[in-house]
């Protein structure tokens, strides 16, 4: 037999291992859910106004009242705050903070938008730029501009002008009247394709009242671009201003838009992609103002740091604790194998551990408490990979086969009954993850990777390191079956 | 070390009597006493008040909660030896951050001077949603397993599978209701776990079984009921090796997380495991293989498999009392070996037929 691959196989194995160790060692450590580091964790469940039917873009309006609600809770001074769209679910994670009341109050707050005439245009760099309100603190700290009043409002990022002065890229400010519009006059918000130009556009459906004003108001603005003035208005969602339409040549004075309903033409010079996103973000703004979802709490937590640290450690000493009884025990049980099957169950610590630090800087992976429990329960099904090999090989010894043979036949079949039961448990793995919420998709995930782990390290380093210390000699008939000091007598009377 | 011959099939009776009376009782307690569920279920308000005065009763924190406007109030002391360091409130389900729920929220912690507070709420539908999907999961599971484990090994094995499957479940439910044992979403998680963990031990055994069934008709081996038999006995080891590194870590966890108080989650999950991984492994040997043999049994091929046993035995005169005794050692045994070994050596034995398979 061709010894190469089994070394290669195990060097293999081994490198993986130096690195995991290195990595380790150079202080990554695996990302902590909030039962972990104490903070605030809930899930917020969509509260659609009575009446309203599910939209079918549910979905696109709860990931837009995220934006809204990030844009907040940056006023938290959170660190990592991880807001998430889980089915129609808004999972909100902010480690560190306490404070339920404002949390509850920043989240709860549905998003407002309106319609207000545009004074005058404060690019950066401009004298009055300097004026309140301060565009770069978080949103929630800005001071609300009431419907009924007019007065400066920050641009979105998008739109940014960079400053002359420092090149620094700051968003638009905005001079504006009172709200002329608000979200319930909207019924509708369509992206289209114009008659003749085939450019994107966004449709507006008012309701009767709405079309009104939006009459009066678009009659209004046709009259100030006749006199050469701007003549524009904001949409303007959650004290954001979204965007500046003006009113186009054909809008006479003293006529306005009339029906309610209307067209908005994206800005002009952008390739028909760019047109296509722009008016499917405004079309998304507007609907996302029209409806205005309450998110309601499904569940709220928060965890105490001093108990988070706790658990942690509890669940670590738990970790730790189990690997060494166990390895004892395949250790007294099993000697050479057992001691295969020792290492083994260190590098699957090993591998998980830098494994879920990999996860937390890739993908932001947090592991929580249901995951150390998933970890640590994947130890018994680590150690019972090795303990079917080493009795398929006591088995094979015990038939009168040569502990050489034995290894190979009896890895073949452990291999195959490892498999199958492997294959059950990710099944359960996977089909938890996908279908259920909450801890028991991190309990889940962390016991299917450890399931493939398991089959990882079975083939690549139990099966060589088997095949090798059989071939050298230091797994004998003598030490597969030391045990049972019956059979040693068999053994003995038989040699 | 040699195999076991235990005889796990002749005593099926017994081993039906057994889970037969743990099934009964499980049904009963649960039946009389319920389950007792977490507010994850049922929705509610949790607080977990950390170093409280030590000399705090819980009949104190229930009437401060209740004045303060809770309902339904439970509360319970938590100790660490003879020192009371912690206290458990429930009250029904309060809006977060609303003015009942902080009012109960600051009386509590003015009563009990507690250093910390760890809070928990779950509206009320969302309970049944969480309980609704892991309903579904499991029915999904179980319809993807018994296709598996069909297409792998054989559509009664996997039957038999899901029966020891359902009676680890049900003892284990049952034992909680018994002691009245708080039931968390921890405890779903262990309860979908022990799924899995009692699936794969039921598919160790029927994979060794089938294994076998090439040398189906040799002798100790001349129905499914010796081979069964002969199959539990070469993987009897195992499933106890198997148990034992299962338990140890879950074990740790149990009495690392009974010292640790916010480690609720973690010893809910053990304790669970704990118990449902004990009864998974007597079923995998006693319920599951038993089970299969009396499915096998409704095939006439193994009637007359039997029958012709049951002839030679009384040829032999083998006492008739014991019908399914395995009388040839089974394979693999160092007192089989002299039979065997010789074709095994000369290399005409199992592997020959191995190779026509």
């Amino acid at each position: 037999m061709d010894k190469r691959p089994l070394y290669v196989s195990i060097a293999f194995v081994l490198l993986i291992a130096v690195s995991a160790g290195v990595y380790l060692g150079l202080g990554a450590r695996p990302n902590l859910g909030l039962d972990l580091q104490g903070g605030i964790s809930a899930i917020y469940t969509p509260r659609l106004p009575p009446g309203e039917e599910e939209p079918e873009d549910l979905e696109e309006i709860i990931d837009e009242t995220i934006e809204v609600i990030r844009a907040r809770v940056d006023s938290l001074g959170v660190a990592e705050p991880d807001i998430a769209r889980v089915g129609t679910d808004v999972q909100v994670q902010l480690p560190g903070v306490a404070d339920a009341e404002r949390v509850q109050e920043i989240i709860g707050t549905t998003a407002q938008l309106s319609f207000r005439r545009v004074v005058r245009d404060i690019p950066p760099g401009s004298p009055d730029y300097d004026q309140d309100p301060d565009c770069t603190a978080p949103v929630d700290e800005r001071a609300p501009l009431p419907a009924d009043e007019g007065g400066i409002l920050c641009g979105s990022l998008e739109e940014s002008a960079d400053d002359p002065e420092s090149g620094e890229a700051l968003p638009m400010k905005y001079e504006v009247g009172p709200a002329e519009l608000t979200g319930d006059n909207i019924e509708d918000a369509f992206v289209q394709l114009g008659t003749g130009t085939q450019a994107f556009q966004v449709g507006l459906q008012l309701d009767d009242e709405g079309g009104e004003v939006f009459a009066a108001v678009t009659s209004d603005l046709a009259c100030e671009r006749d006199q050469g003035l701007d003549g524009r208005f904001a949409i303007v969602l959650d004290d954001i201003v979204e965007s500046t339409p003006g009113v186009n040549p054909t809008v006479a004075c003293g006529v306005g838009i009339t029906g309610g309903s209307a067209t908005i033409t994206t800005a002009g010079g952008l390739t028909r992609e760019e047109q296509e996103a722009d008016a499917t973000d405004l079309a998304l703004v507007l609907r996302t103002g029209a409806l205005p979802i309450s998110l309601e709490a499904s569940t709220f937590q928060t965890v105490s740091p001093t108990l988070g640290a706790e658990s942690l450690q509890a669940g670590l000493l738990a970790g730790l604790l189990g690997l060494v009884l166990v390895g004892l025990w395949l250790l007294w049980f099993y000697r050479w194998v057992g001691a295969i099957a020792v290492i083994g169950i260190s590098f699957y610590g090993l591998f998980i551990v830098a494994g879920v630090a990999l996860m937390g800087q890739l993908i932001g992976f947090a592991l929580t408490l249901a995951g150390v429990a998933g970890i640590i329960v994947s130890i018994g099904i680590t150690a019972d990979s090795s303990i079917i090999y080493a009795e398929r090989i006591r088995d094979e010894v015990n038939l009168g086969k040569t502990v050489r043979t034995a290894v190979v036949r009896a890895f073949e079949s452990a291999w195959r009954t490892n498999l199958t039961g492997n294959t059950v448990t990710i099944a359960a793995a996977a089909i938890l993850y996908f279908l259920a919420v909450g801890p028991v998709r991190g309990f889940a995930l962390m016991l299917g990777i450890s399931n493939v782990l398991d089959l990882f390290l079975m083939y690549f380093f139990s099966r060589p390191t088997a095949y090798v210390l059989a071939d050298r000699g230091l797994l004998t008939r003598r030490s597969m079956r030391a045990v049972d000091p019956e059979a040693r007598v068999t053994a003995g009377a038989r040699a | 070390m040699r195999t076991p011959t235990l005889d796990f099939v002749g005593n099926s009776r017994r081993w039906i009597a057994i889970s037969g009376i743990l099934i009964a009782i499980s049904l009963l307690a649960l039946g009389i006493r319920g389950l007792d569920l977490s507010i994850d279920f049922v929705g509610g308000n949790a607080y977990q008040l950390v170093d409280v005065r030590a000399d705090v009763t819980a009949a104190e924190l229930r009437d401060a909660a209740t004045d303060a406007g809770a309902q339904d109030v439970t509360a319970q002391l938590q100790t660490s030896g003879e020192e009371t360091t912690g206290a458990l409130v429930r009250t029904e389900s309060l809006e977060p951050a609303s003015e009942v729920e902080r009012a109960v929220r600051a009386t509590l912690v003015e009563v009990s001077e507690a250093q910390e507070v760890g809070f928990e709420f779950v509206g009320p539908v969302w309970g049944q949603r969480i309980t609704l999907q892991a309903i579904e999961a499991l029915l999904v599971f179980l319809v993807v397993v018994v296709l598996y484990i069909t297409f792998r090994l054989e559509f009664k094995m996997a039957a038999a599978s899901i029966a020891a499957l359902l009676h680890d479940i049900v003892i284990t439910i049952g034992i909680y209701a018994l002691i009245g044992f708080n039931v968390s979403p921890a405890t779903v998680i262990a309860l979908l776990t022990i799924l899995g963990y009692s699936l794969y031990d039921s598919v160790v055994v029927f994979d060794r079984v089938k294994e076998n069934t090439v040398n189906l008709g040799d002798p100790g081996l001349r129905s499914y009921r010796e081979l069964v038999n002969a199959s539990l006995n070469q993987v009897v080891y195992r499933s106890i090796n198997t148990s034992v590194t299962s338990l140890l870590p879950v074990g740790a966890l149990l009495v690392i997380g009974a010292q640790v108080l916010g480690a609720t989650t973690l010893q809910d999950l053990a304790l669970a495991l704990f118990l449902g991984m004990g009864v998974g492994v007597y079923s995998s040997l006693f319920v599951a293989g038993p089970l299969f043999v009396w499915l096998k049994g409704f095939e006439p091929e193994e009637q007359r498999r039997l029958a012709k046993a049951a002839e030679q035995d009384d040829t032999e005169e083998a006492p008739s009392t014991a019908p399914a005794r395995v009388d040839a050692p089974a394979p693999g045994s160092p007192e089989a070996r002299a039979p065997i070994t010789t074709e095994y050596v000369r290399g005409q034995g199992k592997g020959k037929k191995r190779r026509k398979r």
